[in-house]
C-alpha cells in the first residue's frame, strides 16, 4: 500500500514536471467540434459557396425581415387589423411604434447582420487565390446584391442610415447615419456591381441572379424617382423572356412559379412560408389573428379574381373574417410547395407603368397596367392624363401587391400619400410616423447615432 | 460558544509530604497537548507540558490551586484537594479566534490569519432548514450579497462578493454577474453558480418585461445537501484569494464537507416536515372594481363595448361573462400550500487510523401551484480518512453524490395567469376537463382570453446528477516536509425535458404537439500536487507551500426535438415524433498553474504571508495565455507585545492586518479568440451553409483586479467580544469585457480589453459576542454590516464608446439614467416628466446622438449597506435562534411590471389602481385607462416604464429564521440508549419590515413567486 502511494505520487510528480515543461502545450485546445474557422471557410470554392448559402438560409429563417414585416407593414398601412393582445404588434396598427418596441430591434439588427455576412464573404473572396475567378465573381455578385438589398430595406424604414461596407468593427461602431442620397448611391453601386458580376450566370430561383439585381434596381430607381432608369431596368426583366405571368392566380406563389424572379425557401422544417404561418388561421373556426380591413376589402372591384383567389374567409359567430390568402399553407405536410416570393414579374410591369406614366407615356403605362388587370379578370382601364394613370397605378398596386412585403406601406410613403390616406383611418396618425424609430439600445450603443423626428 | 470540560480524576490515596505534582494534559481526543503552561495560583511557580503532554510542578501544599493556560485552551483552575497526580482532558477550542478555518490549500486560525475570511459553521447552516446552501449564507457574511431569484424550489441565487468588477456587455443582454469561485473539498464545482437549465420554465421565465427575473434558473447548488457541510468559508481579500490567481478576482467560497471523528460509532438522524406559503401580496381588483375600470377605459377611448370578435370594442368580460362572479385568481394559482419533507442520516466513527462518515438524505419540496409539482433530491456522501501506523501516509477521500428531479410547468405564462378577468368563467368542468367555450365564445385566446389552466399542463422537468469527488494522497517525507497530491473530479449532468401536449392546447387549433429533450453535461477534473514544509521554532514558525494545478473543464450540450406526436402518452420519447431534429455543442477549457505560499510568524506577534501564482488559460490567443499574480499580507498582534500586554484592561486580543495583491480574470466564453463560422441548422435548397459567429479579435488577455485591505481585529473580556473591522479597496483594470457594440457592426459585442478602471471599496464590520454565560442560560449574538461603494474610476474614450450614455465616470456601474417622473396631470390624466430644462413634458426625449437629453441620473441599484444580526438564546435544554437580515437599497417597484400591460385592457390590475385619473380635475396617482395602444399607452409603456416612477426604496429588514429547539434531558434518554434527541421548530422568512411597493423587496417581481414563508417541524436524534 505504502509503495503504491509513493509510486503514484512520484508518477504524478513526474507528469507534472513534464507537463510544466510543455505547459504551453497543455493550454492549447482543439477548435470547437461544431464550428469552423474563417480560414477554413474561404479555403476553397465549395466552402465559400456554403458561406453564401448561409446568408440565404438565415434570410429564409428570419421571419422578422420577411413574414412579420408583411403583416406589420399591413397593420401600419390600411391593409390589416389584428386581434392579438401583443402590444408590440398592436403599436403598429396605431402607428405609434416606440423605440423600445422589441420588434424594432430586429428591424434594425437583422439587415445589419446580413450586411456583415455579405461583407465577410466579400473580404474572404476578394483576391483569394484558392478560388477560381469565375466562382469568386459570381459569389461576390450575390453578396453585393444582398448588401444592396439590405441597405435598401433600412433606407425604407429609417431614412438616413449608416452605410457599412466592411467587417472592421472599430470603424463601423462609430459610423453616423449617411444622407439618403449617399445610401441610394451605395445601393445602386452594389446592385450594378452585382449585375455585372452575375451577367451570364445561370442561378436557381432561390439565389440572387442577374435578374434579381436588375429587378431590385428597377424598384430602387422607382423609389428614388429616377424614372428613365426604372423603366430601363424593368424592361430588361420583362423582355428577357425568362419570366411570365401565371394565368391561374393560385399558382403565383407556388415554388418555382414562372412569375418568380427571386424566391426564398424556408429552411425550418414543418413550415412552408412565414407568411402562411402567420397569416393563415390555424383552423376555420377561429378569428384570424390578422384580418383584412374593410378599406382594403371594399376597394376591390366586384369582378376582381384576386379578391377570390388571394383572400380567405373564416366564419365565427356568423361573422365573416377575411384574411390574406396568397400563401395557402400554414404548415407543411409533405414536400414543400410554396416559397416566399421576394420579386415577381407583376411588380416589374407596375414599375414600368409608373415610370412610363411619369415620363408622360400614358399609352405605354396603360398597356402595362392592363396586362395585370387582364390576368385579374378585369376590363382594360382608361385614363387621359398622368394624374389619372398614377391614381390607377396606386390602386392596381394596392390590389396586386396587397399584404406582400409591405408594398402598400412603402407605396404610400414614397408617393407622400400616407398622411392623406391614413390620417382619416388611424386616430393617432402623426406625420412623423413616416419613418420608424431607431431601436433605443442602438442609440445608446453608438453615440454618433441620432433618433428620427417624433420619437 | 461555551465549551465544557471532561475531567477525569485518578485519586491516589497516598498522604505524602512530597510536594511534586505530576500529570498529563490531553485534548478531548486523548492526544497530548504540548506547551500548556501550569502555574500555582498566587505564586510565582510555573512550568509547561512537554511534547507528550506531561508535566511536573512543585507546589507549596496539596491544597494549592493549579491554573492551566495555553493558546489553544481556555484558562482552567483545578484545586488539588490533596491529589498528587492530575490527568486532564481539555477541549481545545476555546476562543473563537482559535477555531480551525479552511483557507486556500490549507487551514489556519483566525488569530494568525492576515486575510479576510469569514467562516459559516455547520450549525448556523442547519438551523435555517434550507434546501440550498447558498440560502444559508444570506446575511451571515460581511461583503457577501446573496439574493434569491424567486421562491420556487430549486431556483437559483445571485451571489456576489464585494460588488461588480466588470462592465456590463449589453443593454439588452444580461449583465454578467461577477460570480465568486466555488470549491468543494478542494475541487472546483463543475457548474459553479451558473444556472444548469437550457430550457425555459416557470422557474426561469427570462428577462421579459414583466417577469424581471433575468437571472432565474435552476441552481446547481440545490444538489448539495446542506446537512453534509461542515463549514463554508468566504474568502475576500488578496491575501486569502491570490493563490487562486486568475480565478479569484471575484472572491472565493470554499465548501468543506463533514468528516468522521474517532471514537464511538454514532448514527445521526434528522427528520423534518414543513409547509410553505406565499406571504401577503398586494390585492388585485375585485369584479366590481375591474368592470368599472373597463367601462371607464372604453368611455375614455370613445368606444362602445360590443360582442363582435375582432372589433375594437369587443368586451366579453363586460357583456357575456357572469358579472356577478368573482374569483381571486391569485389565490387559485398561487395560494396553495406547499409541503416539504426532508430526512437525512449519517453514520460516523473511527479509530486512530481510520475515520469515516457516510451520509444519506432524501428531500421533497412542493410548489404552491396546483399540479403536483415538486423538487425531489436523493443524496449520498462518503468521507474516509486513513493514516498508516507510523502516521506518515494519509489518504483522504470524499465524495458527494446527488440525484434530483424538479418538475413544473414549462410555461412562464403560468406566473401571470392570475391577471385573468375576475369574472372569467370556471376553468374546469365537472369532470376536471379544461373549458374552451363559454356561451358560444371560444376561450382559446384568439379573441377572448386564453384558459390559463392550460399553462399548467405544459410539462417540464430537469433531472440532475451531481458528483464531487476528491482523493488526497499524502506522505510525510521528512518530519517537516510533506508531499500530497489532490485529485478531483466533479461532474454535473443535467437532463431536461419539456413538452407541449395536446392537453395544453385548445382543440380549436390544429394541435401541434412537441417535446424537447436536452442534456447539459459539465465535467471537470483537477490534479494538484503540493509540497508542504514547516519549521516550528520557539521564536518563529515558517510554512512553505509549493504546488501546481492542472485543470480541464468540458461542457457538452445536446438537444433533440420531436414534433407531431399523435398521442400525448408518447411525448416522453423522441421516437414517436413524426419529425425530429437535433443539435449539440461542445466546449473545452484547460488551465495550468504554479503556485507558492510562504507564511512566517515571529514571536506570535508578527505575521507575513506571501502568495504567488502563474496561470495559463486556453481562453486566450497563443501569445496571451500566461499571467502572473500574487499578494503580500502582514499582521501584527500588538497585544502580544510586552509593552502593551500589561496595560490591556479589558482588551484580550488585538491585531492590525493588511494585504495587497493582484488577482485576475479570464471570465469569457471559450474559443473567442478564433474567427468562427457555424453550419446552419437546416439545409437551404438542399445545402448546408455557414454563418459567422463572432467578430474577430485575437488579442484580448487577462483582466486584473488589484486588491488592498486594512483590518483591525480586537478581542475583549477574554475574547468573549470580538470585533473585526476591515477597509478594502479593489480596483479592476484592463477590463476584459464582452464589449457592447451597436448592431450595425454585425454583432452586438466583441471580447476586448478596455482600459477602464472599476473600484469597489467599503468598510465591513463584524461583532461576535458571548453576552451571557451560566450553567442554565446563555446568550450569544453576532452582528455584521457592510458599507460598499462601487465606482467607475476612469474610462478613457467613454464618450466615443457604447457606454457613453450608460455609465458615468465617478458613479456606480449600476447607475440608472432615467426620466424624472413628476406626476399625473390633473386635466389630461397623463404621466408627466421633468425635462432636462426642468419643464414638464408628456414625451421626454431619450438618448440620441450620444446625449442623455431628458434622462438623468436617479441613483444606483447597489446596496448602500447590508448586514445580518444573529441571536442565540439557551435556557437549559431550550434554545431559541433569531436571524435577521437587512439591506438598504433602491429597486424596481411593482409598477414596472404592471405597466408592461396597459391598465384598461382585459387584464386585472392591483387594487391600488383605484387611485387612477377618471375625470379632469382628479388628483390621481395613475393615468387614465385605455383599451388601445395609443398615446396613453405609449405614455405609460415608453416613458413611465423608463422613469424614476418605477423605482423606489427597496430596503428591508427581514426576520429570516426563527428556530426553537428542545433537547430532551440526558437522564431520560439514557433509559432508551439514545445519545441525544432534539425537537425543533423553524420558521423561515417570517416577518419583513419594509416600505417597498410590491410583492417582495428582494426579488422585486410582481408577477412571480417571492421567497415563501416556510414553517418546519423536526426531530434530530443521535444514537
Amino acid at each position: 500500500m505504502k509503495n503504491i502511494i509513493i509510486k503514484t505520487n512520484l508518477l504524478l510528480c513526474l507528469t507534472i514536471l513534464l507537463l510544466s515543461l510543455s505547459c504551453k502545450k497543455f493550454v492549447e485546445i482543439a477548435p470547437p467540434t461544431n464550428q469552423v474557422t474563417a480560414t477554413q471557410v474561404f479555403a476553397d470554392s465549395a466552402n465559400a459557396n456554403a458561406a453564401i448559402m448561409g446568408i440565404y438560409n438565415k434570410l429564409g429563417q428570419s421571419y422578422i425581415s420577411y413574414g412579420s414585416y408583411t403583416y406589420l407593414m399591413g397593420l401600419y398601412a390600411d391593409e390589416l387589423n389584428t386581434v392579438t393582445t401583443n402590444s408590440s404588434i398592436k403599436e403598429f396598427y396605431f402607428n405609434s411604434v416606440s423605440p423600445n418596441n422589441n420588434l424594432m430591434g430586429a428591424f434594425w439588427n437583422s439587415p445589419y447582420s446580413f450586411i456583415y455576412m455579405a461583407n465577410a464573404c466579400l473580404e474572404g473572396l476578394k483576391g483569394n487565390k484558392n478560388i477560381s475567378d469565375q466562382a469568386a465573381s459570381s459569389l461576390m455578385g450575390e453578396a453585393y446584391c444582398i448588401r444592396g438589398f439590405m441597405h435598401f430595406m433600412l433606407l425604407n424604414f429609417y431614412g438616413q442610415v449608416p452605410i457599412i461596407t466592411s467587417t472592421y468593427f472599430e470603424r463601423n461602431r462609430l459610423l453616423p447615419r449617411s444622407p439618403t442620397d449617399s445610401v441610394y448611391a451605395q445601393i445602386i453601386e452594389d446592385l450594378k456591381l452585382a449585375q455585372s458580376l452575375l451577367l451570364g450566370t445561370n442561378m436557381p430561383q432561390g439565389r440572387a441572379s442577374y435578374y434579381t439585381a436588375t429587378a431590385l434596381l428597377a424598384r430602387v430607381f422607382l423609389y428614388k424617382g429616377n424614372y428613365p432608369s426604372a423603366g430601363e431596368e424593368s424592361s430588361k426583366i420583362i423582355s428577357s423572356g425568362k419570366f411570365s405571368l401565371m394565368s391561374n392566380l393560385n399558382d403565383v406563389f407556388l415554388a418555382n412559379s414562372l412569375e418568380t424572379i427571386w424566391q426564398l425557401a424556408q429552411p425550418y422544417p414543418g413550415r412552408e412560408t412565414w407568411e402562411g404561418y402567420f397569416l393563415v388561421p390555424s383552423s376555420s373556426t377561429v378569428v384570424p389573428t390578422y384580418i383584412i380591413t374593410d378599406t382594403l376589402l371594399n376597394s376591390f372591384e366586384q369582378a376582381d379574381k384576386r379578391k377570390l383567389a388571394w383572400v380567405g374567409f373564416n366564419s365565427v359567430n356568423s361573422m365573416n373574417y377575411p384574411y390574406p390568402f396568397k400563401y395557402k399553407k400554414r404548415l407543411s405536410s409533405g414536400p414543400i410547395t410554396e416559397k416566399f416570393v421576394v420579386l415577381r414579374l407583376a411588380e416589374q410591369y407596375l414599375i414600368r407603368a409608373e415610370a412610363r406614366a411619369n415620363l408622360n407615356d400614358i399609352a405605354g403605362a396603360l398597356d402595362d397596367i392592363n396586362i395585370i388587370r387582364d390576368r385579374a379578370g378585369l376590363e382594360n382601364a382608361n385614363a387621359v392624363n398622368k394624374e389619372e394613370v398614377l391614381a390607377l397605378i396606386e390602386t392596381e398596386r394596392q390590389h396586386e401587391l396587397f399584404c406582400e412585403s409591405g408594398h402598400r406601406w412603402f407605396d404610400l410613403k414614397r408617393t407622400r400619400r400616407a398622411s392623406t390616406v391614413l390620417s382619416g383611418l388611424k386616430p393617432d396618425w402623426k406625420n412623423t410616423a413616416i419613418l420608424f424609430p431607431i431601436y433605443f439600445s442602438e442609440l445608446a450603443s453608438n453615440p454618433m447615432l441620432s433618433q428620427n423626428e417624433g420619437y | 460558544m461555551r465549551s465544557f470540560y471532561t475531567i477525569i480524576f485518578i485519586f491516589v490515596p497516598l498522604w505524602s509530604l512530597c510536594q511534586t505534582i505530576r500529570g498529563t494534559v490531553n485534548n478531548k481526543n486523548h492526544e497530548p497537548l504540548a506547551g500548556i503552561s501550569i502555574t500555582v495560583k498566587g505564586k510565582q511557580i510555573s512550568t509547561s507540558t512537554n511534547e507528550k503532554g506531561n508535566f511536573q510542578i512543585k507546589v507549596p501544599g496539596l491544597q494549592s490551586v493549579l491554573v492551566f493556560t495555553g493558546t489553544n485552551v481556555e484558562r482552567m483552575e483545578i484545586a488539588l484537594a490533596g491529589r498528587q497526580s492530575i490527568n486532564i482532558d481539555l477541549e481545545t477550542k476555546v476562543s473563537a479566534l482559535d477555531e480551525v478555518q479552511v483557507i486556500a490549500y490549507g487551514r489556519n486560525t483566525a488569530r494568525y490569519n492576515v486575510g479576510s475570511i469569514t467562516k459559516v459553521a455547520a450549525e448556523d447552516i442547519a438551523k435555517q432548514a434550507v434546501a440550498n446552501p447558498l440560502a444559508a449564507l444570506q446575511g451571515m457574511v460581511p461583503g457577501l450579497v446573496v439574493t434569491p431569484t424567486n421562491g420556487m424550489p430549486g431556483s437559483s441565487f445571485k451571489v456576489q462578493i464585494r460588488g461588480q468588477n466588470t462592465l456590463s456587455p449589453n443593454l439588452n443582454a444580461l449583465a454578467a454577474i461577477d460570480n465568486p469561485l466555488y470549491i468543494i473539498d478542494g475541487v472546483p464545482f463543475s457548474p459553479q453558480n451558473v444556472n444548469v437549465n437550457q430550457f425555459p420554465s416557470m422557474i426561469s421565465p427570462g428577462k421579459g418585461n414583466y417577469y424581471n427575473t433575468p437571472y432565474a434558473g435552476i441552481s446547481p447548488f440545490n444538489s448539495i445537501d446542506p446537512a453534509n457541510i461542515e463549514s463554508i468559508e468566504v474568502l475576500r481579500d488578496a491575501d486569502a484569494t491570490a493563490i487562486y490567481g486568475s480565478k479569484a478576482g471575484n472572491g472565493v467560497i470554499l465548501i468543506t464537507t463533514k468528516k468522521g471523528s474517532n471514537g464511538r460509532t454514532s448514527f445521526q438522524l434528522n427528520m423534518q416536515e414543513g409547509i410553505s406559503k406565499m406571504g401577503k401580496s398586494m390585492p388585485m381588483m375585485n369584479t366590481q372594481q375591474y368592470l368599472q375600470m373597463r367601462r371607464e377605459a372604453f368611455a375614455n377611448d370613445g368606444l362602445t363595448p360590443n360582442l363582435t370578435p375582432g372589433s375594437l370594442g369587443y368586451a366579453p368580460d363586460l357583456l357575456l361573462f357572469d358579472t356577478t362572479r368573482y374569483t381571486d385568481w391569485r389565490n387559485r394559482f398561487l395560494g396553495n400550500t406547499a409541503h416539504n419533507s426532508n430526512i437525512t442520516g449519517a453514520l460516523s466513527g473511527g479509530n486512530n487510523s481510520t475515520q469515516f462518515r457516510i451520509g444519506a438524505g432524501f428531500m421533497r419540496n412542493g410548489y404552491i401551484f396546483p399540479g403536483g409539482y415538486a423538487e425531489k433530491r436523493l443524496n449520498f456522501s462518503v468521507n474516509l480518512h486513513h493514516q498508516s501506523n507510523d502516521k506518515k501516509f494519509t489518504i483522504d477521500f470524499s465524495t458527494l453524490y446527488a440525484y434530483s428531479k424538479n418538475n413544473c410547468s414549462s410555461s412562464e405564462s403560468a406566473l401571470t395567469a392570475f391577471v385573468l378577468e375576475p369574472d372569467y368563467p370556471e376553468l374546469l368542468d365537472k369532470n376536471g376537463n379544461l373549458v374552451w367555450e363559454y356561451k358560444g365564445v371560444l376561450l382559446n385566446g384568439s379573441s377572448s382570453t386564453f384558459n390559463p389552466i392550460a399553462y399548467l399542463k405544459q410539462k417540464y422537468h430537469i433531472e440532475n446528477t451531481a458528483m464531487n469527488n476528491n482523493l488526497v494522497l499524502g506522505y510525510q517525507v521528512l518530519p517537516n516536509l510533506s508531499f500530497k497530491t489532490s485529485m478531483g473530479y466533479s461532474s454535473f449532468l443535467a437532463n431536461e425535458y419539456s413538452a407541449y401536449p395536446k392537453a395544453a392546447q385548445s382543440p380549436d387549433y390544429n394541435t401541434n404537439t412537441s417535446a424537447r429533450f436536452g442534456n447539459n453535461d459539465l465535467i471537470n477534473w483537477v490534479v494538484e500536487p503540493q509540497l508542504d514544509y514547516n519549521l516550528l521554532k520557539p521564536k518563529y514558525r515558517l510554512d512553505l507551500l509549493l504546488g501546481g494545478t492542472l485543470q480541464k473543464n468540458s461542457n457538452k450540450r445536446n438537444e433533440q426535438n420531436g414534433y407531431g406526436y399523435i398521442n400525448d402518452d408518447l411525448l416522453g420519447s423522441v421516437s414517436g415524433a413524426a419529425r425530429k431534429d437535433a443539435s449539440d455543442s461542445y466546449s473545452e477549457y484547460k488551465y495550468i498553474a504554479f503556485f507558492g505560499r510562504a507564511n512566517f510568524i515571529w514571536g506570535k506577534k508578527y505575521i507575513l504571508n506571501i502568495n504567488l501564482r502563474r496561470d495559463g488559460s486556453s481562453r486566450f490567443g497563443p501569445n496571451n495565455r500566461f499571467g502572473n499574480f500574487g499578494s503580500v499580507g502582514a499582521g501584527w498582534i500588538f497585544t502580544n507585545e510586552a509593552f502593551v500586554k500589561n496595560q490591556l484592561g479589558v482588551l484580550s486580543y488585538g491585531k492590525i492586518r493588511g494585504s495587497y495583491g493582484t488577482t485576475g480574470s479570464d471570465a469569457v466564453a471559450d474559443y473567442q479568440f478564433l474567427s468562427r463560422f457555424a453550419p446552419t441548422d437546416y439545409p437551404y435548397d438542399g445545402q448546408i451553409g455557414y454563418f459567422p459567429q463572432n467578430l474577430y479579435n485575437p488579442d484580448f488577455s487577462w483582466a486584473s483586479t488589484k486588491k488592498m485591505e486594512l483590518g483591525l481585529e480586537l478581542g475583549f473580556l477574554n475574547d468573549n467580544l470580538l470585533l473585526n473591522a476591515a477597509w478594502f479597496r479593489n480596483r479592476s483594470g484592463n477590463q476584459l469585457v464582452t464589449f457592447r457594440l451597436p448592431y450595425q457592426t454585425g454583432f452586438n459585442n466583441i471580447i476586448k480589453n478596455w482600459d477602464a478602471l472599476v473600484e469597489n471599496r467599503g468598510i465591513e464590520l463584524s461583532l461576535n459576542a458571548k453576552l451571557l454565560r451560566s450553567k442554565d442560560f446563555s446568550w450569544d449574538a453576532a452582528f455584521n454590516v457592510s458599507f460598499p461603494k462601487n465606482r467607475l474610476l476612469k474610462f478613457p474614450g467613454i464618450e466615443l464608446s457604447s457606454y457613453a450614455t450608460a455609465y458615468v465616470v465617478g458613479q456606480s456601474l449600476s447607475t440608472q439614467n432615467k426620466f424624472r417622473y413628476a406626476s399625473v396631470n390633473d386635466s389630461t390624466g397623463l404621466f408627466q416628466f421633468y425635462g432636462a430644462d426642468g419643464k414638464l413634458t408628456y414625451t421626454p426625449k431619450n438618448v440620441s446622438g450620444g446625449k442623455l437629453n431628458d434622462l438623468s441620473n436617479i441613483g444606483n441599484l447597489d446596496p448602500k449597506y447590508f448586514g445580518g444580526f444573529q441571536n442565540s438564546l439557551r435556557y437549559k435544554g431550550f434554545r431559541l435562534d433569531l436571524y435577521f437580515e437587512g439591506r438598504k437599497q433602491m429597486g424596481l417597484n411593482y409598477l414596472a411590471q404592471v405597466y408592461s400591460f396597459v391598465p384598461g385592457n382585459r387584464y386585472n390590475v392591483p387594487a391600488t389602481f383605484e387611485d387612477r385619473w377618471k375625470k379632469p380635475g382628479d388628483h390621481a396617482g395613475f393615468i387614465k385607462t385605455t383599451t388601445l395602444y395609443n398615446n396613453v399607452a405609449q405614455n405609460a409603456n415608453q416613458f413611465f416604464q423608463q422613469s424614476s416612477g418605477v423605482y423606489g426604496d427597496a430596503s428591508y429588514i427581514r426576520l429570516k429564521t426563527v428556530s426553537l429547539s428542545f433537547e430532551i434531558p440526558k437522564n431520560i434518554l439514557d433509559k432508551f440508549k439514545v445519545a441525544t434527541i432534539k425537537l425543533y421548530a423553524t420558521a423561515f422568512n417570517v416577518l419583513t419590515i419594509t416600505g417597498y411597493r410590491g410583492n417582495d423587496p428582494e426579488t422585486q417581481n410582481f408577477y412571480g413567486v417571492p421567497p415563501l414563508k416556510t414553517y418546519t417541524l423536526g426531530i434530530q436524534c443521535e444514537f
